[in-house]
């Protein structure tokens, strides 16, 4: 037991390392240069003087391996290197807008729970029915409507023609829990949406699998009630691979949540990503990446191990 | 640290909670306060005013530096916090700001000036003239990143404080545009006792202007405060300033409409359009950047030849440009983008060139190209009007036989190979710095090979007349130089121009006294943010 443990948590670092270092030599070959997108992002002539004095203050005038070495040996100390347009810690900045992604991903998680699994037993329970019809074909939409579609279609309803909701932005729990949390609204229900759906065909075939099962057909003919059986025994059957999609959805969540940010300006972790690519900051790339890369490696690990602990045969 | 970060997760996720009982119990908190309009404190004063300008701006600053140009929204943010000696004032006159006076001596080697007594930093100690020096020093220093430095150092520039208030500033030669170079937003003076405290110029600021920095929340906004002790009486009108980072249009455009910014920066000609119909806004657009078209004209390369040059400048379909990038408006660009009446320019060139064919083809024959030739043009998926651009310029020279490969990378990648001559052609969209027509030495003068000038283009005749331009002072002789350039280059053509794009901000009709003037000065918007008042809405 102790083993499978251990080799399963040097796996998932090993792979940590080996994301990283492919980003890193990955933006090496990448065209674009930080300096120019610091001193022009406009496009005008740059100062060849002024270009010098940056590039050297921020260390890319080093040979690559150098860089290389001196960002692995900053890791091991914890130290993901400075911004270079935040000219501050990596870690600072990422400790900034991590929380405000994990709160997007978390609270849409769980709308999706609500309404996917409720939603998903009705449809086993009614398998074949026009409810179940209904659903099917919205879990279907719910899979395939782009995050950005659907974000400009809740804004165009609830902000622009019913005006009930503030259409983006971002304001601090420390500026008011109001103004937080109705900005919060749509851009969750945009991201539950898909997840939704995902969660909903997840706990339809796995209710209908647990329905038909050896172990519940005896408990009906025992004289059981339906409801006693469908919430004692079908229920927990069935949950186990609904929790495990659930985790798996977390990892994808939060790498996922990129188009949802920019729709709604949600200032997170994936729209810190993009504009790190945009103006080439090396180093909030690669710790920008080094975290999502981490978080989905992580879950699916931790996944892997309750897997393990509860069945002893993927050990 | 880690206890901080602990303690947030834990916070959003009970906040996810309560969102989650709110939705459960039916959620009636949230309807009928739409009208917050993202206006954090409503305070508002007795006369009908509000006390906060919420500004959505298409970017977010990668430097506070003043001294560097990076882009036109931070600039736009930067020139309420900073003011330089000189400065633009909204009828497009350069006038005294730091500075309560000045004297040009005989020689014109000597800029004197006397600085205005109430001017104090935002800390409040006075601007003095070690400040001064302090600030252009910094400018011109060898490991400075400044943008202009090469101007100040170019005239062979030395600042001396003469006393307290007063400062000046020496040439080693004549520079006519050297007023301009002064008003350039970027030659801000700052504190030498803050930069001296250690304070981070890139992350906070501390300037002299209407507004003092209050705060930066990453990836979120940018706060300014009005500053008590500003030299000018009775301004900024509006107390406080948020800069809101809105990098997507789309979503920039609907918080405009939605009301969770009252003024939105880069409005496209698309938007634009929509807007004008809208009462509910005001539409602010100006001539603003042109676009044109730069060439490699390396030695063996078919644009090496002017001819080849012009044959491009005959073939391309401008107004198809204007439709296509700019859903029809602009101005086409036939000439040399000098408007007459600017600096004694009467509009002679104005057409040069024009839409012909044959022309062109005779032109690409004559220069041993009778059946055309392929080349790429580089230009960028980032942003659309400079993809159409590119497009129907491919489109055009197809016409006259040259096969033209379009090179869309993202900005970045298109930024680094413009900055390193890595194309045959590639679209720009520029404008001149300064007003004064010595703009264009940077455009055209020979050297390195740098963005804003076609790569290995050299003309000794082109180089003599922007120097003579540059260090003639007398004005008759001046506009005399300045025709002969623009004749020059207009046959050499190492660029060829396409046409006027607009710039354009939109507020909220309830926003007044927000202003901006066209052409170079497009690009110095900030400068009306002290006296916009935001009306109760």
């Amino acid at each position: 037991m102790g083993k499978f443990f251990l080799k399963r948590i040097l796996t998932a670092i090993v792979q940590i390392f080996v994301v990283v270092s492919i980003v890193f030599f990955s933006l090496q070959i990448m065209p674009g240069d930080p300096v120019l997108m610091m001193l022009s992002r406009d496009g005008s002539a740059v100062d060849q003087e002024a270009y010098d004095a940056l590039e050297a203050e921020l260390g890319l005038d080093q040979p690559v391996m150098t860089q290389y070495t001196s960002w692995l040996a900053g890791l091991v100390h914890g130290d993901l290197g400075k911004s270079y347009g935040e000219n501050r810690p990596v870690v600072d900045a990422i400790g900034d807008r991590l929380p405000r992604t994990l709160e997007l991903a978390v609270v849409a998680l769980v709308l999706a729970c609500i309404i996917g699994i409720p939603l998903g037993i009705i449809s086993a329970v009614r398998r074949g029915g026009i409810l179940d019809l209904l659903l099917t074909l919205i879990s279907s939409l719910g899979n395939s409507v782009p995050v950005f579609v659907l974000g400009y279609i809740l804004v165009l309803i609830f902000s622009l023609n019913m005006e009930m909701l503030p259409s983006s932005g971002f304001v601090p729990l420390a500026r008011g829990l109001e103004n937080h949390v109705l900005r919060l609204i749509l851009p969750s229900v945009t991201l539950a949406f898909g997840v939704a759906a995902s969660v909903l065909r997840m706990t339809r075939s796995s209710m209908l699998e647990s329905l038909g099962s050896e172990s519940v057909r005896p408990l009906r003919a025992k004289g059981l009630s339906k409801s006693k059986v469908y919430l004692k025994h079908v229920m927990r059957n069935m949950l186990i691979p609904v929790v495990t999609i659930i985790g798996l959805q977390l990892g994808n969540l939060i790498a996922g949540t990129v188009l949802c940010e920019a729709v709604f300006n949600w200032p997170g972790i994936a729209t810190l990503l993009v504009d790190a690519i945009n103006n080439r900051d090396y180093p909030l790339i690669q710790g920008c990446m080094l975290v999502l890369s981490a978080i989905f490696i992580l879950t699916n690990m931790v996944v892997d191990l309750l897997y393990g602990l509860l069945d002893p045969r993927a050990r | 640290m880690k206890m901080k970060k602990l303690l947030s997760i834990a916070l959003s996720l009970a906040l996810s909670l309560g969102l989650l009982a709110g939705c459960g119990g039916g959620g009636s908190q949230s309807s009928g306060s739409q009208a917050t309009s993202g206006s954090l404190e409503t305070a508002q004063p007795a006369d009908g005013t509000v006390d906060t300008l919420l500004v959505g701006t298409s970017v977010e600053p990668s430097t506070l530096d003043p001294h560097i140009h990076s882009n036109v929204s931070t600039r736009f943010l930067l020139q309420n916090i900073y003011r330089g000696l000189v400065g633009y004032n909204l009828d497009g006159e350069i006038q005294c700001e730091v500075a309560d006076s000045y004297v040009i001596s005989d020689d014109n080697l000597t800029y004197t000036f006397t600085l205005k007594d109430n001017v104090t930093f935002h800390d409040g100690t006075p601007v003095t003239a070690e400040d001064v020096k302090y600030s252009f020093d910094r400018i011109m220093a060898d490991d400075s990143t400044a943008t202009y430095k090469s101007y100040f150092t170019g005239a062979g520039t030395t600042v001396n404080v003469v006393d307290d208030k007063t400062v000046e500033f020496v040439l080693a030669e004549p520079c006519a545009p050297f007023l301009e170079y002064l008003s350039l937003p970027e030659s801000a003076i700052i504190s030498k006792a803050w930069m001296e405290a250690g304070n981070d110029i890139a992350t906070s600021a501390m300037g002299c202007g209407p507004y003092q920095f209050v705060s930066w929340d990453r990836g979120l906004q940018i706060d300014v405060q009005g500053y008590d002790g500003y030299y000018k009486e009775g301004l900024p009108k509006t107390k406080n300033v948020s800069f809101i980072f809105y990098l997507d249009e789309t979503t920039r455009n609907n918080a405009l409409l939605t009301g969770e910014v009252d003024l939105i920066d880069y409005v496209s000609a698309t938007a634009v359009t929509q807007f004008e119909g809208n009462s509910d806004v005001s539409v602010y657009s100006r001539q603003g950047a042109f676009m044109m078209l730069e060439f490699n004209c390396e030695e063996g390369s078919p644009f090496a030849d002017y001819r080849v040059r012009q044959a491009v400048a005959y073939a391309i379909d401008r107004e198809a440009v204007i439709e296509t990038a700019f859903n029809g408006r602009g101005e086409a660009l036939y000439g040399f983008p000098t408007i007459a009446g600017q600096q004694g320019y009467n509009g002679e060139f104005d057409n040069y060139f024009s839409r012909d064919l044959d022309k062109a083809k005779e032109l690409l024959a004559e220069a041993g190209y009778p059946d055309g030739f392929s080349c790429n043009i580089l230009s960028t998926s980032d942003y659309s009007f400079h993809e159409q651009t590119a497009l129907v310029v491919q489109s055009s020279l197809a016409e006259i036989g040259i096969e033209v490969t379009a090179d869309l990378p993202d900005w970045a990648t298109r930024i680094e190979r413009s900055n390193t001559g890595d194309y045959d052609m590639i679209v720009c969209g520029t404008i001149g710095k300064i007003l004064d027509m010595d703009w264009a030495t940077i455009f055209y003068q020979s050297g390195e090979v740098r963005m804003d000038a076609s790569p290995y283009f050299a003309d000794e005749e082109i180089d003599s007349l922007l120097y003579q331009g540059r260090t003639t002072l007398d004005e008759t002789a001046r506009e005399e130089i300045y025709q002969q350039f623009r004749e020059r280059a207009l046959e050499m053509s190492p660029l060829v121009f396409i046409c006027y794009r607009e710039q354009a901000f939109v507020s909220g009709n309830y926003v007044q006294n927000f202003d901006f003037l066209s052409g170079s000065l497009s690009q110095q918007a900030g400068i009306c943010l002290e006296q916009v008042v935001v009306n109760e809405h």
